[in-house]
């Protein structure tokens, strides 16, 4: 009865016109710089943080949150349309969104991403007012050695990422883990692979990766190729989902949301597995397996379920203890301090009006997020009807100014540009993007934990099988590679392999 | 011939004009307070109280730039790639400016090169545990590691960071045997303290640990000095241990420029500090996110204050064997 009071006046809050304004100048913002390639969320933030300090705390708070949700389904958005994933969540929305768009479905695969982050964001709203303090204590049972075995579990079942050899995939996971070698080594602060220049001592950027190899290396393939050029648009089919496609989105929806809101509570790196991890559960259960990498709904609506699941959950450590989960949530602890509220475990008990308001606005705001962007879908689709050659300057251009705008200097660009050209030569050896990028995303925090663990444990390995949340989760990853690897198995794997 | 000469001639008076405009603070130029880290933190929230009252006080434009990356090293030379006319700022600490370049041979500054105006924050330690662990004090946490008989894990929030050198120290007056385990920031490591994996850290005083320690995510075992601080004054501190009565650290943040920066150039911005800092909303705010401010120096004392940091953090440095192998 109590949480029904507080929902009451969290809404009461969220839906006073000063507060919705403020939501809505969030959602949108956020919407339109995810979709431009490279501007992220926290650079966004960051620029406005100062122009927030003159609003009410709660209202400040409402639209860095809406940016934040905003960025993230504005990132799909690229990555279906032009294959150019800019959060490292959307990569696998890329997978199938943009085979669908050059099939001339993009309004159907940009409505799907639409409605199940939708549906994930309100069933995850719900949950952090219900749970939140409970699911907070459930990530501490996540200690060095569990978050290891999780990342291993994740890289196994990584490999079904690969639609065309099984050895190519494998050879794209090891090169991204070696590439997250690159920067300062935390155990011992040496630095690795950074050659003296002072802009690698913090590795590589995650969008200046992206940007190269999705981007760049797709916009050469395009003008290599005259006939890659076409984007599918002529044959437009469509802007809605048709009864056919809400039918098979349903369950794969369910799911995501399901994987995405358990991987959401865990700060360390959970989020980053969710929309992988959906993918990856697809390939295994759908009965539309055979079809995912050719553009199959499923493959949109679970990992887009699974990514704004695992982004809404993970204010919760934010929330409750003042304990950042990503970039930002420490902005927006930032902007706390600057308000003068304490960010703790006093927040919920010291002001409710903030606390349950700014939980209520997150689902005001995913509402506006969809009556925003269902209506924006067919400017969307006209857009990539540009002819390409005045498309792909255009690209060029702003992923130039996402990542210069990342800290201001030019050396990324031509880091960028050499990621372009290396995803280019990978791409004519017939090796996928997408794997690599993941092994890059899980590499350097599988090291972490791995060392991590090892340090407190005196180095004795024993503590991953000794733990028994690790060790479930290590006996899973062996059971996923086996189904793999296992001959009985590969007849089925051949199958879902050779689709593409 | 001569139109070329002109041309030469004029373009040198133009350069000459534009470097002796730009190496006064005059008015209508931009002030550039560089925080070395990004946008959110504790350095950029202390930067945004100061800057919009320094603006009035300089009667000029003060933008707050963030630039993370490399521990703050990016922003440090950032600044000393910058004339050496005072219109970059750095909001730096003993972190990045006299840590970093001693404990990590990849950074190829030194803190000669910097010239200390004025400290403007001080920030009390504290020494936190985990909430399960069998130890309420400094005492019983020597204890407690002694009788453990293996090495008790402490986590820092990163290599050669000054809360990793303090812990250090602590467990070499103390006779411990410890090992540290860094993270990439304060956030993941309260992670792992709440959760139990990590046995104790040094941190800078934040008011949000009283609410942590009454959940059980965290137990505070006394300030890290000889007398108790008004932020918690129940909370005992060093000085009454019987162990380590004189352990007794602080961290501090202080605005510096180039080494070579006129003596006029340095004398005015050292003013404008000490008016700002003297607002009362400038103090409230710095003292309302846990940070004492701290009364303006002289530029002859500030230089001598930052030279002693230096030499006292050299020596520890040296004593421990840091350097990265």
């Amino acid at each position: 009865m109590e949480m029904l009071d507080n929902l009451w006046l969290g809404l009461s809050v969220a839906i006073t016109p000063i507060n919705l304004g403020w939501c809505l100048v969030g959602v949108f913002l956020g919407t339109a710089i995810g979709v431009l390639p490279g501007l992220g969320p926290s650079a966004t933030i960051a620029m406005l943080l100062p122009a927030t300090f003159g609003l009410e705390p709660v209202s400040a708070l409402i639209m860095m949150a809406g940016i934040f949700y905003g960025a993230q389904y504005g990132g799909s958005t690229t990555a279906i349309l032009i294959n150019l994933p800019g959060e490292a969540t959307s990569v696998v929305t890329a997978l199938d969104g943009y085979q669908m768009a050059r099939k001339g479905a993009a309004g159907r695969a940009l409505a799907a991403a639409a409605i199940s982050s939708f549906f994930a964001g309100t069933v995850c709203t719900v949950l952090i007012a219900l749970f939140a303090p409970p699911l907070t204590d459930l990530a501490f049972k996540f200690g060095p050695a569990e978050y290891f075995s999780l990342m291993v579990l994740g890289l196994a079942a990584s490999v079904v990422l690969a639609s065309g050899s099984i050895i190519h995939a494998l050879a794209m996971i090891v090169l991204g883990l070696l590439l997250g070698l690159v920067g300062t080594d935390v155990n011992s602060g040496a630095q690795r692979y950074a050659f003296g220049l002072p802009e690698l001592a913090d590795g590589f950027n995650f969008v200046i990766v992206a940007m190269g190899m999705f981007g760049i290396g797709e916009i050469i393939a395009n003008l290599e190729d005259e006939s890659r050029r076409d984007l599918g648009v002529k044959s437009v089919k469509g802007l809605m989902p048709t009864r056919e496609d809400w039918r098979r989105m349903l369950a794969p929806t369910l799911r995501g949301t399901t994987l995405g809101a358990m991987l959401g509570i865990l700060p360390g790196g959970g989020a980053a597995l969710a929309s992988f991890g959906a993918y990856a559960l697809e390939k295994r259960v759908s009965k539309h397996a055979g079809e995912l990498g050719t553009g199959a709904i499923e493959g949109i609506a679970a990992p887009e379920a699974a990514n704004n699941a695992g982004a809404q959950m993970s204010f919760i450590p934010m929330l409750t203890l003042g304990f950042p989960a990503n970039p930002v949530m420490a902005l927006m602890i930032g902007a706390m301090i600057m308000q003068g509220i304490q960010p703790g475990p006093g927040v919920m008990a010291e002001q409710p009006r903030l606390f349950w308001g700014l939980i209520a606005s997150m689902w005001v705001g995913n509402v506006i997020l969809l009556v925003l962007n269902l209506p924006l879908i067919g400017l969307w689709v006209r857009m990539i009807m540009v002819p390409y050659h005045f498309l792909f300057p255009m690209i060029i251009v702003f992923c130039a100014i996402g990542v210069f705008s990342l800290s201001n200097n030019a050396f990324d660009l031509q880091i960028m540009m050499g990621f372009g050209l290396l995803g280019h030569i990978l791409k004519k050896l017939d090796c996928e993007p997408a794997p690599l990028l993941l092994g890059f995303i899980l590499g350097p925090l599988m090291e972490e934990f791995l060392r991590r663990s090892l340090l407190i444990s005196q180095g004795d390995p024993t503590v991953f099988v000794t733990r028994p949340l690790s060790a479930v989760l290590l006996a899973l990853a062996v059971a996923v590679l086996a189904m793999v690897l296992l001959p009985a198995f590969s007849r089925t794997r051949d199958v879902a392999f050779k689709e593409a | 011939m001569m139109k070329r000469r002109s041309l030469v001639l004029g373009l040198l008076a133009g350069l000459a004009l534009g470097t002796s405009a730009q190496a006064q603070l005059g008015p209508g130029k931009t002030i550039t307070l560089m925080v070395p880290y990004p946008a959110g933190g504790p350095s950029d929230a202390i930067a945004r109280i100061i800057a919009p009252r320094l603006q009035q006080v300089l009667g000029q434009t003060v933008l707050v730039e963030n630039l993370g990356g490399a521990s703050g090293g990016l922003a440090a030379m950032k600044l000393l790639q910058t004339p050496a006319d005072g219109r970059m700022i750095f909001q730096g600490s003993p972190n990045e400016l006299i840590l970093s370049p001693l404990t990590n041979p990849d950074i190829k500054f030194k803190p000669s090169q910097f010239r200390h105006v004025t400290q403007i924050t001080r920030n009390p330690l504290i020494l936190l545990a985990r909430p399960d662990l069998p130890a309420n004090n400094i005492d019983e946490l020597i204890e407690y590691s002694r009788k453990l008989g293996k090495p008790t894990p402490y986590g820092s929030v990163g290599v050669g960071s000054l809360y990793h050198i303090l812990s250090e120290d602590l467990a070499k007056q103390a006779g411990l045997k410890v090992t540290h385990v860094p993270y990439r920031g304060a956030a993941p490591m309260f992670q792992d303290l709440a959760g139990g994996a990590v046995d104790f850290a040094i941190l800078p005083y934040q008011a949000s640990y009283k609410g942590l320690q009454d959940q059980k995510k965290l137990k505070m075992l006394g300030w890290v000095s000889e007398k108790r601080d008004n932020f918690i004054p129940e909370l005992v501190s060093f000085g009454e241990s019987r162990s380590l009565p004189k352990f007794d650290h602080a961290i501090w943040a202080g605005m510096f420029l180039r080494s070579d920066t006129p003596d006029d150039i340095a004398t005015k911005i050292n003013a404008a500090i000490a008016e700002t800092m003297k607002t009362p909303e400038v103090r409230a705010a710095l003292e309302k996110m846990g940070s004492i401010p701290v009364d303006t120096t002289s530029l002859a004392a500030a230089q001598a204050y930052f030279e002693a940091e230096v030499a006292k953090l050299n020596g520890m440095t040296k004593d421990m064997d840091f350097k990265i192998n």
